[in-house]
């Protein structure tokens, strides 16, 4: 027992000066009329506002900032006072390479009003932690007003700890698992495991290469051991070394059925949380989220016209699902056909389709509003912009 | 109620296989119980569907529960009337698995134990979200699902299909099982049809097991129906209304058989394989177009070679393997064959295999080895098993692994192939078509990682 406490206490005492910085953060004001750091750039106008500093950029245009974080950077955090309508990209310059050589991310857009968006740059092979250049590039021009710029480090015991953290980050049930599954990836910081799977592919490291480097260890390890039994103490272990390699290997095995069978149990108990025993009008499944109860709740209605019509947003595969519920009652318009002659219309996440005061159907253009069916009402509202409408008979 | 109806829509169809596979048996009994019954339920419904089918497009016999229960109280009169010729009895208890060498030690008993309470959890809950949750993914909408729901309307085979047409040419085994199960509910039942794939699913598992339970010790049967299952890309599969993991099912009883019964010498065995094989291409398209042909080489070299070495006479290997092998092609999937056709249907799953340019494409090799080694479909057991195979290989290249060895990898080298060099690469890439077709040959290469696992440690103990 004391061997096993002085073990323990050498153990903790070890990891803690790492644990002592587990994180750094520089943080840059850029309201008011001294916007703090040293901005310089191209084909951009920079103006000190209240809100923050206002980059008013031609196309291709850039401005860049001089990095002074005194610890490396794994993550930046940029406040925008407005959303940024037009595509930017995050510019960043690596120590190693000429000074105008510069690599670049896509900022994801925001859809309105101020946004926060967190970029977990040390899961890019290209970043460099040290960078010393670091700027905003707008490929179309724009403009934008950034209020807020942080550089964000972890030390060693953090990003071990995050490592650890992520393997148990869950993938949800999409359309391509029935096809393959991520698996669990590792990331080695708290902000990266917010984002993991967030975007397709997502970014991280298999945790397959840890395992696979693992096995190397252990058989390496088994090896070493066997062969010194030998030829030290003259016992045979090459045998027993076999049997515990693959009682490793067996380990090894059920901690990852563990760990993906713990993620399909989670989607699963949440599928039966969130949609089979929710409420009509609250149920969501999945990423489809309430569509699935849009249907269900609209298929009285859509199996007891002459004709029905859906529409969604272009290039969103989830019309036939409509189609095989109503089937056989539900008989769809069919293609070609104007809308008009649709007695019912399911509409679904289309922020361009709406109800007027005089009941008709519209779609918003650049001109005039066109008339889909001329007079009709909303029977069921599904959230602001899905609604059921039914024609006047 | 919905599970009655599951639970009958299981019931008729196995005691249909159950007759059948007690002629394959003849006047000996091999099957353990829990392979009689999944046998039972696999060949008794493939049975039933295929002739169903036939009388529909032939005599227009509906289905309804009029025309499937007569179909199968006619199938049923039909081979039980055979067996009472035959002077087969019906109803027998099953063989009892051979008893251990050694008893396993009680932390393997517990841990296996442990294992398999853990797979209940898992598939339990997965038969709960496949009953009480809607059709997702994209081929359960538009082919399985919905042509099972216009088959239970139509009452007939239709070709042309309302919700999607490009999957009219598509099998009809399990489109049919649905129709078969809404059928005895008497209204469409998405909860219960979707049921049908775990246990589909299940079976499989169990015929692992029974595999397993003849080349190696329990531990290691109750270990591989585990292995199996873990695996979380076949997992998926198991607790989704998709086809891969029937098919895989009659796959294994094909190749699995076949090897069982070469090693064996058993007639009953290789009958049953070539039943299976036959079968093949009502199930899924690549039934058709990869597995029976792949089947028929492997067979027809290890029945020659057999023959050449005086284990078996060319008498027998007509009467196991050929004859019946025939019989369950012309009779239960030479109609579909030849009606698709008749209408000019298709024969490869999302795009036609003829006329296609050959070439290198960029990206596959890649794709397919980041399928198989870096990512979450099948936990460690590509790395495990191909060390298996280089370390064992002695063992792979007899009886009863090299049938399912030569099987396994002449499809998925072949399927490399067409991926790397055609341009059907978009199903590597995309890691649709690849990542199916391994799920198809699971469970024969499970079968085939654990026997050699078993290896090590027999000969290491």
């Amino acid at each position: 027992m004391s061997r096993f406490l002085i073990i323990a206490s050498f153990l903790v005492l070890s990891v803690t000066p790492f644990s002592a910085h587990a994180e750094w953060k520089t943080v840059l004001n850029l309201t008011g009329e001294a916007p703090q750091g040293q901005w310089g750039g191209s084909n951009a106008v920079l103006t000190a506002t209240p809100d923050g500093l206002r980059i008013q950029a031609q196309a291709g245009g850039a401005s860049l900032l001089k990095v002074t974080a005194t610890h490396p950077i794994d993550a930046v955090r940029i406040t925008f006072a407005n959303s940024p309508r037009t595509p930017s990209t995050l510019l960043w310059h690596r120590l190693k390479d000429p000074p105008n050589s510069l690599f670049e991310l896509a900022i994801p857009l925001g859809a309105g009003g101020p946004d926060e968006i967190v970029l977990p740059v040390a899961n890019f092979d290209t970043w460099d932690r040290y960078t010393d250049v670091l700027g905003l590039g707008f490929p179309q021009g724009g403009d934008t007003t950034v209020s807020q710029i942080e550089f964000i480090g972890w030390s060693f015991s953090e990003k071990i700890w995050s490592g650890v953290r992520s393997f148990f980050v869950k993938d949800n049930i999409t359309a391509y698992s029935i096809n393959f599954l991520w698996g669990p990836l590792i990331v080695t910081d708290s902000l990266a495991i917010k984002e993991l799977y967030q975007q397709q592919p997502p970014f991280g490291i298999s945790v397959n290469r840890f395992l696979y480097a693992l096995i190397l260890l252990a058989a390496a390890a088994l090896f070493v051991w066997a062969l010194w039994s030998r030829k030290t103490l003259g016992i045979a272990r090459g045998q027993k070394a076999i049997i515990i390699f693959f009682l490793v290997l067996g380990f090894l095995w059920i901690a990852y059925d563990a760990r993906m069978g713990g993620e399909a149990i989670a989607n699963f108990l949440q599928d039966l949380r969130t949609y089979t025993f929710a409420e009509p009008g609250k149920k969501q499944f999945r990423n489809q989220q309430n569509f699935n109860d849009a249907v269900e709740r609209s298929l009285p209605v859509l199996t007891s016209v002459d004709r029905f019509a859906v529409l969604v947003p272009d290039g969103v595969p989830i019309v036939k699902y409509v189609l095989y519920q109503a089937y056989p009652k539900g008989v769809p318009l069919e293609a070609g056909r104007p809308l008009s002659e649709a007695d019912a219309i399911l509409v679904f996440r289309r922020e361009d389709i709406s109800v007027d005061a005089a009941g008709r159907l519209l779609r918003a253009t650049s001109g005039d509003p066109e008339v889909l069916s001329a007079s009709g009402s909303i029977l069921e509202q599904f959230d602001p912009i899905s609604f059921l409408y039914r024609k006047d008979q | 109620m919905p599970i009655l109806s599951l639970l009958l829509g299981i019931a008729l169809p196995s005691f249909l296989g159950w007759i059948f596979l007690r002629h394959i048996e003849g006047k000996s009994i091999r099957f353990f119980l829990a392979e009689r019954l999944a046998l039972s339920w696999m060949m008794g419904l493939a049975i039933l569907l295929s002739v169903s089918f036939t009388l529909n497009i032939l005599l227009s016999v509906p289905f309804s529960f009029v025309g499937f229960f007569g179909t199968w109280l006619v199938l049923v009169a039909i081979f039980f009337v055979a067996a009472v010729f035959r002077k087969i009895h019906v109803f027998v208890p099953s063989a009892k698995p051979v008893g251990d060498s050694q008893r396993p030690r009680r932390w393997i008993k517990i841990a296996l134990i442990l294992l398999l309470v853990w797979t209940g959890v898992k598939v339990c809950i997965g038969a709960a979200m496949m009953a009480g949750t809607p059709a997702y993914f994209d081929d359960t909408i538009k082919n399985w699902n919905s042509r099972g729901k216009v088959y239970f309307y139509t009452q007939n085979y239709e070709v042309k299909l309302p919700i999607d047409e490009g999957v009219n040419g598509y099998p009809p085994y399990v489109p049919l099982a649905k129709t078969w199960i809404s059928t005895i509910n008497g209204d469409w039942n998405e909860g219960a049809s979707n049921l049908l794939h775990i246990v589909w699913f299940l079976s499989g598992a169990v015929l692992v097991w029974a595999l397993l339970r003849r080349l190696t010790e329990s531990s290691w049967a109750l270990f591989g129906a585990y292995a199996y299952i873990s695996l979380p890309l076949v997992f998926m599969h198991g607790v989704s209304a998709y086809a891969d993991i029937s098919l895989s099912v009659f796959a294994f009883i094909a190749i699995g058989y076949l090897s069982l019964g070469l090693k064996d010498r058993d007639n009953a065995y290789l009958a049953l394989s070539a039943v299976a094989a036959g079968l093949l291409p009502f199930i899924k398209n690549e039934g058709l177009l990869l597995y029976v042909s792949t089947f028929i080489a492997i067979a027809v070299v290890a029945s020659l070679a057999s023959v050449w070495k005086k284990h078996m006479t060319i008498h027998s290997l007509v009467k196991s393997q050929v004859l019946p092998f025939a019989l369950s092609f012309i009779v239960l999937s030479l109609p579909f064959i030849l009606f698709k056709i008749m209408n000019g249907l298709a024969f490869g799953n999302a795009k036609g295999v003829s006329g296609l340019e050959l070439g290198w494409h960029d990206g596959v090799v890649f794709a397919m080895t980041v399928n198989m080694f870096f990512e979450g479909n099948w936990l460690l057991f590509f790395p495990v098993l191909l060390l298996l195979l280089a370390w064992k290989w002695k063992h792979v290249v007899r009886l009863p692994l090299w049938p399912i060895a030569l099987f396994c990898a002449m499809l998925m080298v072949g399927q490399m192939l067409i991926f790397i060099f055609t341009p059907l690469a978009i199903e590597a890439l995309r890691q649709t078509g690849f990542s199916r077709g391994i799920v198809q040959l699971m469970p024969l290469l499970t079968v085939l990682g654990v026997v050699l696992l078993s290896r090590v440690f027999h000969k290491e103990a």
